[in-house]
């Protein structure tokens, strides 16, 4: 980056807000609390300091219930099929050790890297990014900014779980020779999968920019 | 936004609104916490009693996979197998679901369900595309356990369907099995549920089911029988058939009818017990628990005396035979036949008690009561027992000296056809011998001489009534004559045709030869068969044995 950060000047550093909406440049007056909300002067849309930025909240608010809803989705069958009469509700884990048995290795990586270890790794990097930015760190942001990209990119390929089901749920329904039917743990899945990527979608990446940058100004 | 202007004095200031409430993207977590909760709650809603039940086979049963079922319904699954301490037993842990759980009783049952082939078609057919499962009955009451024993066949009935119990005591089974129906007027009205053989009582014990509302038919004096197959009788009152349906045939079968002949006792209550008849015939006879035993001993031959040959008084059945046996002196050599009957007293008197009755028997042995060997049916040389009065017969007692008192019999003068047959040809015999004695003796020929002498004084006498007839015939009675004279005429054509009719080769002559001839043959062969009645009764039924 070869723009010395000093030289750029924005609305916040001259103590000014700009609207997001109408573009209307307004002041904030003094000793604006936490849980203040300010509106713009011409439009009523909120406004935001960048630290009072709602984007965390909304953030911790989609991870805390994507947390939530993991459990279920590990622990509750995601899908029953039967075979001639026979077969019982798996749940993600069973599956991938139905899958192992038969020596599907592939496969068994596969549902385990796409179903268990993705959505994992997600609330746990979201968690991180969000700490980091709350307690302002300065630690390696460009390879944080990298993990935030990787993180929103790969969310979606849990997805892959889901779909697997729906069409096998829609397409094998023979009575007692095949059936293939949906457990609640494949709501709650496909919940924590959704509830991640819109996380990832709310968490503002310039936050973590942006704080390394205030604070480098207050240097 | 009349002061707005580029002016950073002029900027105007953002508005301010007090925010009570934190944002409403918290609503989220709380709808994913709320619904974490609600999926926790059922789970442990859904969670039922966890039993272990003892199998004698693992057989088709397979841990996390059979679902055991009440009424078709999967209440529950098998989690884990387990073999018992002494490895004689499997145990299935059972992980039940709430609902079955609320209702598992002490007295709930368990059995496994795989495909079976039994006399009354085939059952669980749709274990071969669900593979086995275990069949549960909740039982009665609240009062659950943690351990029940399973059992090896499937109930027929879910005592849930409403009717009621019965105990039939059979002194065999039969060809009864389990699931063979119960009949009523010949509708199916129940099934049998159990057997257990009762060791004390050496007797089969039977459950039967009647359904609603059949079980009104019940009453305390109903008689049930064995209805199985076809029952074939042919006794002393001839043949009888009689089958109680076709599927009684092949699997068979229970019917209950309450007599006519009395009136209908209660209702019967439920598990209470009752008599199964071997036959309807059986039914049909009066049956009294006291019973008197008596030993026989005959003189003559007892053939065609069988076991549960009917002891008559009168033709009514008062009796059976129970036993034949026999007895040689060794010293003698001399044997006797002791025939072993029981007499039901009751069946004189139905108020006569055990004791009264034998007293009763006594008195009336003393004024003669004698028993009898006498055949019931010709045709196939059955023979009863007879209990007549005899007037003239020496005085007898019931002797009780053996293990019973020993009843006096009687020889029969018509002890049988064949022996009567035998005196009437010895009889004859000597008539015969009589005859012909008295033709070898001579006197005879004496006779025919003084019949000559006779003869030639009767011609004489004869003339002489000749030379009276003349003379009245000329002078007296010449009418009378005449008509004396068409008279003779007449009797000589009568003669002459009662000469045509004996002559040496006249019709009526050669008829007659004929007809003695046929009689002559008929009576040898009466006697043939006389002779062969008499070594074979039986052969009249079954033909000739060939030597």
């Amino acid at each position: 980056m070869p723009v010395p950060e000093r030289l750029i000047r924005t609305a916040r550093d001259a103590g000014l807000l700009q609207c997001r909406i109408c573009g209307c440049l307004s002041r904030p007056p003094a000793g604006v609390g936490k849980h203040t909300a300010m509106h713009c002067p011409l439009c009523h849309a909120r406004l935001h300091l960048h630290e009072h930025n709602n984007s965390i909240e909304v953030t911790w608010a989609l991870l805390i219930a994507a947390m939530i809803l993991y459990i279920p989705a590990n622990t509750l069958p995601i899908m029953s099929v039967y075979m001639m009469g026979s077969g019982k509700p798996d749940t993600i884990l069973s599956g991938v050790f139905h899958l192992m048995e038969a020596g599907q290795w592939p496969l068994a990586i596969i549902v385990f890297g796409a179903s268990i270890v993705v959505p994992l790794l997600k609330l746990i990097t979201l968690s991180f990014l969000l700490v980091s930015i709350q307690l302002k760190s300065r630690w390696r942001t460009r390879e944080r900014m990298l993990l935030y990209k990787i993180i929103e990119y790969v969310g979606r390929w849990s997805m892959v779980d889901i779909f697997v089901i729906a069409i096998l749920t829609g397409l094998v329904q023979f009575g007692t020779l095949a059936r293939v039917d949906a457990n609640m743990g494949s709501l709650s899945f496909a919940a924590v999968v959704v509830l991640t990527m819109f996380a990832a979608r709310t968490l503002d990446e310039h936050l973590i920019w942006d704080i390394s940058r205030h604070e480098g100004q207050q240097q | 936004m009349n002061g707005l202007d580029m002016q950073q004095g002029g900027l105007p200031e953002v508005e301010i609104r007090d925010q009570k409430w934190p944002s409403p993207v918290w609503l989220i977590p709380l709808t994913a916490l709320l619904i974490g909760c609600w999926l926790l709650f059922q789970i442990w809603y859904q969670k039922g009693p966890s039993i272990t039940v003892q199998f004698t086979s693992a057989e088709g049963i397979e841990a996390g996979k059979t679902e055991v079922r009440y009424k078709a319904v999967t209440v529950g699954k098998v989690k884990k197998l387990t073999l018992s301490e002494d490895l004689k037993y499997i145990n299935a842990q059972i992980e039940l679901n709430k609902e079955i759980g609320a209702h598992l009783g002490h007295d709930a049952r368990f059995w496994v369900v795989t495909p079976r082939i039994n006399r009354s078609g085939v059952s669980g057919l749709t274990t071969f595309f669900s593979g086995t499962y275990i069949g549960m009955d909740p039982g009665t009451d609240n009062d659950d356990q943690s351990f029940y024993t399973g059992e090896d066949r499937p109930p027929v009935i879910a005592p849930t369907e409403n009717g009621r119990r019965f105990f039939l005591m059979a002194d065999s089974l039969g060809s009864i099995d389990i699931g063979a129906p119960v009949f009523y007027k010949q509708l199916q009205v129940g099934e049998v549920m159990d057997y257990k053989l009762l060791p004390e009582q050496n007797q089969v014990r039977l459950e039967v089911f009647i359904r609603d509302p059949y079980y009104d038919f019940v009453r305390t004096n109903t008689r049930f029988w064995n209805a199985s197959g076809a029952e074939f009788k042919m006794s002393a009152a001839g043949a009888e058939f009689r089958i109680e349906s076709l599927t009684s045939l092949l699997i068979g079968g229970i019917a209950f009818e309450t007599p006519k002949s009395t009136t209908a006792g209660d209702v019967s209550a439920e598990e209470s017990e009752f008599v199964l008849y071997k036959s309807f015939a059986a039914t049909q006879e009066k049956q009294y628990s006291e019973k008197l035993y008596y030993v026989m001993n005959f003189s003559g031959s007892v053939r065609g005396l069988a076991l549960g040959a009917p002891v008559e008084y009168q033709g009514i059945p008062v009796g059976q035979v129970e036993n034949i046996g026999m007895k040689m002196d060794a010293q003698s050599l001399a044997v006797r036949i002791p025939v072993t009957v029981s007499i039901q007293p009751q069946q004189f008197n139905e108020k006569l008690s055990k004791t009264d009755a034998e007293n009763t028997m006594r008195k009336l042995v003393e004024k003669g009561l004698r028993a009898k060997l006498e055949t019931a049916n010709l045709l196939t040389g059955q023979k009863v027992i007879n209990l007549s009065m005899e007037k003239d017969t020496t005085p007898a007692q019931i002797v009780s000296n053996q293990s019973y008192s020993e009843f006096p019999t009687v020889g029969s003068p018509l002890d049988d056809l064949p022996a009567m047959a035998a005196d009437i040809m010895a009889s004859m015999q000597e008539t015969l011998d009589g005859i012909k004695k008295l033709v070898k003796s001579g006197k005879l020929d004496k006779a025919v001489d003084n019949l000559n002498g006779t003869l030639a004084e009767a011609e004489q006498a004869v003339k002489a009534a000749r030379k009276v007839l003349e003379t009245v015939d000329r002078q007296t009675l010449p009418t009378v004559t005449t008509e004396l004279t068409k008279t003779l005429q007449k009797l000589q054509g009568s003669l002459a045709h009662i000469d045509r009719l004996t002559a040496q080769n006249s019709p009526t002559q050669y008829q007659l030869q004929e007809m003695l001839e046929e009689v002559t043959s008929a009576a040898r062969s009466v006697r043939t068969l006389t002779e062969t009645l008499q070594r074979q009764p039986t052969s009249l039924l079954r033909g000739k044995k060939g030597d």
